[in-house]
């Protein structure tokens, strides 16, 4: 019996290598526990046919002594916004209800060239427009610390995989805040990748200006295998870049840690004191901790609210009935996209286009998106001067809260969009952030810390971010 | 503000029933109040919006290439597969001009 509660990529790696487990036994084991307990969680909208017969193919080639790469073995849950050649990818929305994709994205290329196995697509919030993964077509996804709680979203499905061992880590898209607000509030680590380091070709565009993708998984060392394992410049994304020419490795050992300054009425009581417990702990690791003012913090969730439903009006434009995806018949070609797209989208999808096509029209233009752009240079100015200063990362709560009841905050859109508070700034500057857990409240919630590094420089959230995971150990 | 949800549904290309028209009219009063608040922040001295802009500032040049996506023709029946009409290895589409 494999304990799959302790169990890393790293550690599997180890034991796979020295043949006290196979693939095969290890797929079998996440298999079964997903078996167990997908009917509860609903993490998975599908479970995978082929992952144990690629788990008993690449046993056949390391029996053979061939290469079989980094991550032989490693079953991975995969966010059902990323695109798997010939598997369905729905994007958790009736819209793409029969969709099969039809190329894999280039960070599926690069886990499958590296031998990893993927179990199955997870549940998100639909088109990955949400906060707490009630936004799927096909049910919520329930937290598996607190069945009566969300696991936050949009990446939802892949953190509850992640935290109820039913995949070894996972991955997700982050566009506000969508792989560290769920990892915050499933107690598992989420990484929000620099903007250009990893490619999104294939990966369903949301707001493209915005959009990352990033692993979910159980601790910090694992999180950088996985990042190390997708990311890379690529011909098919544009705004995909040279690491060789950006990359920063090797943070100093001491580090200036900036600590956010701000409003702690708006923060749960716990979340608080698990911020100050993990100030004390960076101090006692030697680590300089000076406050920090981000001025037009303030101002993120506006100017996100205005970007991001703006790129989303034009990427979704795509899903009109007529390449792929449901299909209505109207009166006339225009009627066609409109029922389609009445039918085929969601509440919260259509909120947002509807949004977007209103701050983008003829009046508004100027006074909401070209606003918000300025807004959005401020934002990332705001990052640039602290870094610039000497600052090597500022730390902060990745959730105002811990999980929340699952229908709290169904009804009132603006409340849902609050939970994003602190991660949404993050990517509006493209800067890296990690959540970790440090902590829980009184009734067992797990409590995140985000850290926020320098545009490529993900090193320094490794490094701070295993100091701090092996000083939690000691925090209540 | 004042809302006019019946354009904007057209304009987004989505139906919408007349509850949820209601519905969504009343809860764009509160999201655009709140983004209005992004009028309070001073912008003065940056004159171009595309200031805000994420990427980094560099020519991405390649070869206009379709690599071996499509080499074989196999990739156009997979694609085609997927659309809801076809004829004749075409997407099939409604007339776009009526008489």
């Amino acid at each position: 019996m494999i304990d799959l509660e302790k169990l890393t990529i790293k550690k599997a790696q180890g034991l796979i290598k020295s043949k006290q487990i196979s693939c095969k036994d290890l797929t079998l084991a996440y298999l079964e526990n997903i078996k167990a307990k997908n009917e509860e969680i609903n993490a998975y909208l599908e479970v995978f046919g082929d992952a144990l017969k690629q788990a008993e193919e690449l046993d056949e080639k390391i029996k053979n002594g061939e290469d079989v790469g980094e991550l032989a073995g490693i079953p991975l849950a995969i966010k059902d916004n990323i695109l798997i050649k010939g598997k369905i990818a729905s994007s958790a929305s009736k819209i793409l209800e029969n969709y099969h994709a039809t190329y894999d994205a280039t960070v599926i290329k690069k886990l499958k060239n590296a031998g990893a196995i993927f179990l199955g697509r997870t549940n998100m919030d639909e088109f990955a427009m949400g906060s707490s993964t009630e936004n799927s077509a096909y049910g919520a996804t329930k937290n598996p610390r607190d069945l009566e709680r969300v696991p936050g979203g949009s990446s939802g499905g892949s953190a509850a995989a992640v935290a109820a061992d039913m995949c070894l880590a996972a991955l997700g898209s982050d566009t506000g805040g969508s792989i560290r607000q769920p990892a915050s509030l499933c107690g598992v680590v989420g990484l929000k990748t620099t903007y250009g380091s990893v490619s999104r070709y294939g990966l369903m565009a949301m707001a493209s200006s915005l959009d990352q993708v990033g692993p979910l998984t159980k601790n910090v060392e694992d999180a950088e295998v996985l990042f190390n394992a997708i990311k890379g410049q690529d011909k098919y994304d544009a705004t995909s870049v040279d690491l060789n020419k950006y990359e920063i490795t090797g943070a100093p050992s001491k580090l200036k840690i900036g600590v956010l300054k701000y409003d702690k009425n708006g923060v749960a009581k716990e979340v608080n004191e698990a911020m100050e417990k993990s100030i004390e702990e960076i101090k006692k690791l030697g680590h300089e901790v000076v406050e920090v003012d981000l001025q037009n913090l303030k101002y993120s969730l506006p100017c996100y609210y205005i970007i991001q439903p703006a790129e989303t009006s034009a990427n979704l434009a795509r899903f009109d009935g007529v390449r792929y995806g449901l299909s209505k018949a109207g009166k006339n070609i225009i009627d066609d996209y409109i029922q389609t797209r009445g039918e085929g989208f969601g509440k919260e999808v259509r909120r947002r286009i509807m949004l977007g096509t209103y701050v983008l029209s003829a009046g508004y233009y100027d006074a909401f998106y070209n606003k918000a752009q300025k807004v959005r240079h401020l934002v990332r100015k705001d990052f640039e001067n602290n870094f610039n200063n000497g600052i090597d990362a500022i730390i902060m709560p990745t959730s105002p809260t811990t999980a929340f009841k699952i229908g709290e905050k169904t009804d009132d859109p603006l409340q849902m969009y609050l939970s994003d508070i602190f991660t949404v700034s993050i990517n509006l500057a493209g800067v890296p952030a990690l959540s970790l857990p440090v902590g829980k409240d009184t009734s067992g919630l797990p409590i995140g810390l985000q850290i926020v590094a320098p545009w490529f420089k993900e090193s320094t959230l490794f490094l701070l971010g295993k100091q701090l995971e092996n000083a939690t150990n000691t925090l209540a | 503000m004042e809302v006019d949800i019946n354009k904007l549904a057209l304009l987004a290309r989505i139906n919408l029933t007349e509850a949820e028209k209601l519905k969504f009219k009343e809860e764009f009063g509160a999201i655009l109040g709140y983004i209005g608040h992004l009028e309070e922040a001073d912008t003065s001295g940056i004159d171009d919006p595309r200031a805000g802009r994420a990427t980094i500032e560099e020519n991405v040049m390649r070869v206009d290439d379709s690599d071996d996506f499509n080499k074989t023709g196999e990739q156009s029946e997979v694609l085609l597969k997927e659309a809801p009409s076809t004829s004749g290895g075409f997407v099939k589409v409604k007339n776009v001009f009526t008489k």
